[in-house]
């Protein structure tokens, strides 16, 4: 299980920086990518892309997110949440948003709020409480790719930032850099969020066929999906701006995460996979769903079959990264151009057709394999055995990835201007096909042109048969199946090849309610072994360097970090915190209006085999109405956020190289249009983020059965205890009788009035420094009086609102 | 006071407190009696237990262990039988951690040193590691952890738990068993951490370490945590724990030792959690189940005055029973030893209870053969989790304060804590009649230079009272720290830990000297004093102001006494209630019986301060629990004798009996 962070490293980076190439018509991409993973599970990612050019009328794009766009001027922003299997992702809900460095900051809390209001009605999440200032905190560092930059094309600008300027000039001069970040970024967290179908479902809503049709139809089954290990949401939109500030292309990416327990034998409840295994899979068992066909109006519909990278790397099976060959029948389709030709005059067609198989499901209630009596024209191609594991069907290429940066190309296509993302991507990318090693290698299947052809075997047969009961039991719906078997590695063998560079956790030290400490713990991953010998080298080259990591911690002000106490020791040595320190970035935490944020890069030796960062906190003490719902559970801190430069970066600007293998033997970039995952993935390669665990701090509650019998019981205690306590201190012997006896009536009544009245104005004072209604009253009625006392009023107008 | 009052305005409180003063010696000796009284009534307000922590579910599931996982019980079986040929050989660690990894479960060592106590056999540092693994919820959140702990002597030599082969496989293949199960259970909220505590340096110790290196909190001192920098793998906020002690693998019984450190007890929701699903679902008698027949000085006394008030004798009987379970139970409170492995979580404020299994085979009982008991220890400790695992919030609605009666039955704090304020307040009213008696020596109207005479005496008085503090307690450091310092200092031979006790004891023995040399050489020149009035004047003026001057002494030392007494027993109300119930006939006693000065009562206080003296108590109280025999056997374990046991324990003893004894004894037996 431990062996998962490596599948969402190579692939949350594509989530966190979408591409803002601006689009020029609209798009919607739909994509799935299968991943079976060491420990047994198998992770499936569903990838929605939906952009729309800044028109006035657009069709596919949801008009709640274009006017969102339209009104907030952000740059982009993302939203995410769900529970972790894995100390690598945060749990509950995290919004992040970039707003325009043209926005005056003080109109950011305003903007923010209605970012968080609009999204929290369009996903039926809590994330309007996102919108207080004391949960959000500015994130003020970003570690970016040399060139990546400029990948922002058509929006203010890299070039005009000074700090951004140097990177930029530089190209491989270097791994990835921390700088002041280029946009104003706002990040909250709702840490005890929890995800569920409520949440899913509209945010299903925003694409244009919902779960009816195409990837989405695998949600249906929400008990599979939401009783898997690990799922997560994440929706980001980004806004493409041109010089002028003005809108030029809305792009809404959803996903889906889901790491899943294959089904067992015999039903019932999923058992624990067997670790260090990979297991097989059958797509509609394994979601629970069948696919229905594919969504009428999407432009591309994909999925992906990732190899693990234990069999990518070292040559040992060269074969898998090559497609199988073509088959016998059929020509080699040039997939591309012809799903785009088909697009605009099939759609319709098959959404009737759709439609029909949706009727006939429920005859057709078991997916049936490949028929045998039907004649080898019309059977469905025969999966593809390899000595590992056979894949049915056989995919129609191989996209092979690889990270060696060496050469400028791949940065190419990502510094030049807007638009030309896309076509410059391709273009380099054919040129350096033959680059570096392969690191990663996923099995495509273009979804669009396999329904095509399983629609036209259907009606091939229904003309032959004219059998509408032979149409029933065909293979289900649309027949859509996929299937991976492992030959080799189902029993035993399975391995993280890549173990991730760098593994974070964070925990609480201490008990009790008063005090405790935090720690952060950066970890070397595994070390050797790499994507390769060829990336293992990469990574001993570039050990002489020191490595970059920053990191990003909100916490809440009601656990108070006592920044003095932040210490640093590497390896289990103190090492010296300031010296290590590249940039620094600390907005501290104001009671109830802000967080601490915390925004470090330290310069890690390369030959650290771990780094601690620890602080103290103190715990504070809350009023009996801050308290949340199941008080007596604790608070919890939103989880770190790790980003470094990943490993292979060390030659230069290191993206993701995609080569495309077609079985027809062609071979150069993906085939148009390019996956929009890919084309992201190889665009945020460099930099790597990792969340930490999520904490849970216990403050001391109090005893809210009776509030106030309590507090007029501690009073009145407390007021007994010190005025006896007072009077046994200062009365003196014969004091009574000096009293009663000697003295003066005059004297002894002034003494006693002074007393009095250095009594009331003591408490009096105590009383207004203490309670703040109190204090309002009393300026109040000053006012009232005619008498301005700006020192009463000015707290009292402080408060947040 | 009957007389009438002084000055023209004495409030009603004050004339309350006159009358209550006037009569102090007899209400204190009533209160003495209500406090042993109360004690001796406590089981007529017996509660039954019943669940406060509704959240807990306890009793709506049914275990699934056998049904779902069967395949996890051939699995815990083939461990078992693995693991038992290589009992205390590093093999046993070894395919114990391969099972773990197997089991795609996170493995961990922590390796940790214990320095034991106690010159003779077995002393010096020992070196043992725990070994602990991690199973991380399919659909938690990792922010909530559950501890189950078998203490395995995983070493060659072992000192305080005496395990066989069969009782360390029984418990780690049981909790294999059930890791195997939870691996797949759709209701698992919480992460499930499995440590197997190291018990070759001490069953206590094992646990303590592992607890202090998660929470990073200090360890008892003789524990030392070496993990260092090597990962040790930890699933958030620690919420209950199970300790599952099998010392052999036949069960004959279980039982579940609550008395922690200073008698801390686990909430008795835990308690009454792990009770009612072992008695469910365990088929093994539960010790004190029925509850065992009185002692027999006891029983006699129940049927005495069950024969003298006409009561019905069985029910005399039943609660002469009841109250020595009681007693036990508080006796074990008060002695502040941990009774079980549990002990060390709760200084982490984590909920935990020792589950021991009682080795079976002796008296003919019927036991329980390991695979059985596997498979229902299994089936109770799974339904544990369970009802662990579906709190949201921390556990809290449950008393933590109480005492058992019997296993179904407990009186809770605001019952017991009454029965420990009466001694306590025999101590305060003791202080305050002195205090009043002073004042009314002083005059009534004292001129300014008697006043400040005075305040010199009150100063010398509580210096005095501070000296005697300060020599106790270098007195009690020397015996306690004696050992380090000497080993330190010589190599450790055998010999020197001793030489700590013995300049400890020479300490003590000087004061106690020295005490009795002033109040035999004033003693002596008090009765020597013959002479002419007027030096017989000056003489009787200097005795008046030596007995104020020991009166001042004694009020300070009352005074502070009591303090420290109800402080303590917000901590340990056992202890508490012993040491008051100890010094409250002290200051009855002496002080009366000296003031009278008859040669009578001053032997009786010479009696009453030999048998109340440190050395005296402190064998009646190993006596009374068992280890005197062996701790006499043993010279190394002179200090364990003389130390008393638990932290809190000692520091009161040294802290505050100790100089009361001396300085109260001076009291006694010279003012006059």
């Amino acid at each position: 299980m431990r062996l998962a962070p490596l599948v969402l490293l190579l692939l949350l980076p594509a989530l966190l920086q979408p591409c803002r190439a601006a689009a020029q018509e609209e798009s919607f991409d739909e994509e799935l990518v299968i991943t079976p993973l060491p420990s047994g599970h198998v992770h499936a990612l569903l990838h929605f892309t939906l952009a729309a050019p800044a028109a006035r009328h657009y069709s596919l794009l949801p008009k709640a997110i274009g006017q969102l766009a339209a009104a907030v001027p952000f740059e982009e922003h993302h939203q995410t949440w769900g529970s972790p299997l894995l100390p690598a992702k945060p749990t509950g809900a995290e919004l992040r948003a970039a707003f325009s460095p043209r926005v005056p900051e003080a109109e950011l809390p305003l903007l923010w709020g209605n970012l968080s209001h609009a999204l929290s009605g369009l996903l039926c999440a809590s994330l309007n409480f996102l919108a207080r200032p004391e949960t959000t905190a500015p994130q003020a560092i970003e570690i970016a790719a040399a060139s990546g930059g400029g990948g922002a094309g058509g929006s203010s600008g890299g070039a005009g930032d000074s700090s951004g300027s140097g990177d930029g000039g530089g190209g491989d001069g270097g791994g990835p850099r921390p700088r002041a970040a280029r946009l104003s970024r706002l990040y909250a967290a709702l840490p005890k969020e929890v995800v569920c179908t409520e949440n899913l479902t509209p945010a299903l809503k925003l694409l244009p066929c919902r779960d009816q049709a195409g990837v989405a139809s695998l949600l249906l089954h929400r008990p599979t999906i939401y009783g898997a290990d690990y799922h997560s949401l994440r929706v980001a939109i980004a806004a493409d701006r041109g010089r002028d500030g003005a809108l030029a292309a809305v792009r809404l990416s959803l996903s889906i995460s889901l790491v899943l327990r294959p089904p067992g034998a015999h039903g019932g409840a999923r058992p624990a996979p067997r670790p260090r295994t990979y297991s097989g899979w059958r797509l509609g068992e394994l979601l629970g769903s069948p696919l229905r066909g594919v969504c009428p109006v999407a432009t591309a519909s994909r999925l992906l079959v990732q190899l693990p990278p234990q069999l990518v790397g070292g040559g040992a099976h060269a074969d898998l990264l090559r497609p199988p060959p073509p088959p016998p029948s059929e020509a080699p389709e040039s997939g591309g151009a012809a799903a785009a030709a088909a697009t605009d005059g099939s759609a319709g067609e098959e959404g009737q057709e759709q439609q029909q198989q949706q009727q006939q499901q429920g005859e057709a209630a078991g997916a049936a394999g490949p028929e045998a009596g039907a004649d080898p024209g019309d059977a469905p191609e025969a999966g593809w055995d390899t000595p590992v594991f056979s894949l049915h069907p056989p995919p129609d290429g191989v996209v092979v990835g690889s990270n060696d940066g060496g050469g400028s190309s791949s940065g190419g296509g990502s510094s030049g201007s807007s638009g030309s993302h896309g076509s410059g991507g391709s273009g380099s990318g054919g040129g350096s096909s033959g680059g570096g090693p392969p690191s990663a290698a996923l099995y495509s299947y273009d979804l669009r042109a396999l329904a095509r052809r399983h629609r036209q075997r259907l009606q091939r047969r229904l003309q032959q048969r004219r059998d509408a009961a032979a149409a029933a039991e065909d293979e289900g719906v649309l027949g859509l199946e996929f299937e991976q078997r492992w030959k080799q590695y189902a029993a035993k063998g399975a391995a993280v090849a890549g173990a991730p560079e760098l593994v974070v956790s964070r925990y609480t030290t201490g008990a009790g309610f008063m005090h405790g400490g935090i720690v952060l713990r950066l970890a070397a991953g595994g070390g050797g072994g790499g994507g390769g010998e060829a990336a293992g080298g990469g990574e001993a080259a570039g050990g002489g360097a020191n490595r970059t990591v920053c990191v990003f911690q909100a916490v809440p002000w009601y656990v108070r970090v006592w920044l003095h106490t932040l210490s640093l020791s590497i390896d289990g040595a103190p090492a010296d915190l300031d010296a290590a320190l590249a940039l620094r970035r600390v907005s501290p935490a104001r009671d109830r209006a802000a967080p601490l944020a915390l925004d470090l890069c330290l310069e890690l030796p390369a030959r650290a085999r771990e780094a601690v960062l620890a602080a103290e906190f103190s715990k504070a003490f809350l009023h009996v109405f801050e308290w949340p719902p199941d008080a007596h559970r604790g608070f919890d801190v939103p989880a770190a956020v790790v980003t470094y430069a990943a490993a292979g970066g060390g030659g230069g600007a290191a993206g993701w190289e995609w080569e495309w293998r077609g079985r027809g033997g062609e071979r150069g970039a993906p085939p148009p249009p390019a996956s929009p995952l890919l084309r992201a993935a190889a665009a945020a390669r460099p930099v790597a983020t990792l969340y930490s665990e999520g904490l849970l701090v216990p403050l001391a509650p109090p005893d809210f059965s009776m509030p106030y019998n309590v507090v007029c019981l501690t009073s009145t205690v407390l007021a007994v205890f010190t005025g006896a306590t007072l009077n046994a201190l200062l009365r003196r012997p014969g004091q009574e009788l000096r009293d009663a006896g000697g003295g003066g009536g005059a004297a002894a009544a002034r003494r006693k009035a002074v007393k009095v009245a250095a009594v009331v104005v003591a408490f009096g004072g105590v009383a207004l420094y203490v309670d703040e209604e109190l204090r309002e009253q009393a300026a109040g009625a000053l006012a009232a009086l005619g008498i301005e006392v700006p020192g009463l009023a000015q707290p009292a107008g402080a408060r947040p609102a | 006071m009957k007389t009438p009052p002084k000055g023209q305005r004495q409030r009603p409180l004050e004339r309350l407190l006159g009358l209550l003063l006037a009569r102090a010696d007899a209400l204190s000796l009533l209160l003495l009696a209500a406090g042993l009284l109360g004690f001796a009534a406590l089981p007529l307000l017996q509660r039954r237990i019943s669940f406060d922590e509704n959240a807990l579910l306890a009793g709506s599931s049914r275990p699934t262990i056998r049904e779902r996982s069967p395949e996890a019980f051939t699995a815990a079986a083939q461990l078992a039988a693995a693991l038992e040929p290589h009992f205390r050989t590093p093999r046993f660690g070894e395919q114990l951690r391969g099972a773990l990894s197997k089991a795609g479960l996170e493995t961990y060592d922590q390796p940790f040193s214990v320095t034991r106590r106690g010159g003779g056999g077995g002393g010096g540092e020992l070196r043992c590691s725990n070994v602990h693994a991690v199973l991380r919820s399919p659909r938690g959140d990792g922010k909530e952890a559950l501890v189950l702990v078998t203490p395995v002597t995983l070493q060659p030599f072992a000192t305080d738990f005496n395990q066989t082969a069969a009782g360390a496989s029984l418990a780690v293949s049981l909790v294999h068993a059930l890791l195997l199960h939870l691996r797949s259970a759709p209701w698992l909220a919480k992460d499930v951490i499995w440590v197997v505590a190291d018990a070759s340096c001490g069953l206590v110790e094992g646990v303590a370490a592992w607890v202090g290196e998660y929470q990073q909190t200090p360890t008892p001192r003789h524990v030392r945590s070496l993990a260092g920098a090597a990962p040790f793998g930890r699933a958030g906020v620690l919420q209950q724990g199970v300790v599952v002690e099998a010392a052999d693998g036949r069960v004959g019984g279980l039982d579940l030792p609550l008395p922690g450190y200073d008698g801390q007890l686990p909430k008795l929701d835990m308690y009454w959690l792990l009770k009612s699903y072992t008695s469910g679902w365990v088929s093994a008698p539960f010790a004190g189940e029925p509850a065992p027949p009185p002692p027999p000085p006891l029983r006699a006394a129940a049927a005495a005055a069950a024969a003298a008030f006409g009561a019905d004798a069985a029910d005399a009987e039943a609660h002469a029973a009841r109250l020595a379970s009681m007693a036990a139970f508080a006796w074990a409170q008060a002695r502040g030893l941990p009774l079980g492995a549990h002990a060390p979580f709760k200084t982490a404020a984590v909920d935990a209870v020792t589950l021991r299994l009682l080795p079976g085979g002796g008296g003919g009982r019927p036991s329980l053969d390991a695979s059985s008991a596997r498979a229902q220890l299994a089936e109770a400790l799974e339904l544990a989790v369970r009802s662990c695992s579906g709190l949201i919030e921390k556990f809290h609605h449950s008393f933590f304060l109480y005492v058992l009666v019997g296993t179904r039955h407990f009186v809770s704090v605001e019952q017991y804590i009454g029965v420990v304020v009466a001694p306590l307040l025999a101590l305060v009213l003791q202080a305050a009649r002195l205090k009043r008696e002073q004042d009314e020596a002083l005059g009534e109207e004292p001129p300014l230079a008697a006043l400040a005479a005075d305040r010199a005496q009150w100063g010398a008085a509580a210096r005095r009272v501070l000296l005697a503090h300060a020599l106790c307690a270098a007195a009690g450091l020397a015996l306690r720290e004696g050992p380090a310092i000497a080993a330190a200092a010589g190599g450790g031979t055998a010999a020197l830990p001793d030489a700590g006790a013995a300049v400890g004891l020479g300490l003590l023995l000087a004061l106690g000297v020295g005490e009795c040399a002033q109040l035999l050489l004033g003693g002596r020149s008090d009765s020597k004093s013959v002479g002419t009035s007027g030096q017989r004047q000056q003489e009787q003026q200097q005795q008046q102001q030596r007995a104020a001057w020991r009166r001042k002494q004694a009020i300070v030392q009352l005074s502070a006494a009591a303090a420290v007494l109800a402080a303590l027993a917000c901590l340990n109300w056992a202890l508490a209630y012993a040491a008051a119930l100890a010094l409250a006939p002290l200051a009855i006693a002496c002080r009366g019986r000296a003031g009278a000065g008859s040669s009578l009562g001053r032997a009786a206080a010479v009696l009453v301060w030999a048998l109340f003296s440190p050395p005296a108590l402190l064998q009646a109280a190993y006596a009374v629990s068992g280890h005197a025999r062996a701790a006499l056997l043993q010279p190394g374990q002179l200090q364990w004798l003389l130390l008393g046991s638990s932290d809190a324990a000692y520091a009161v003893f040294w802290g505050l009996y100790l100089p009361f004894w001396a300085l109260h004894g001076s009291i006694a037996l010279g003012g006059r």
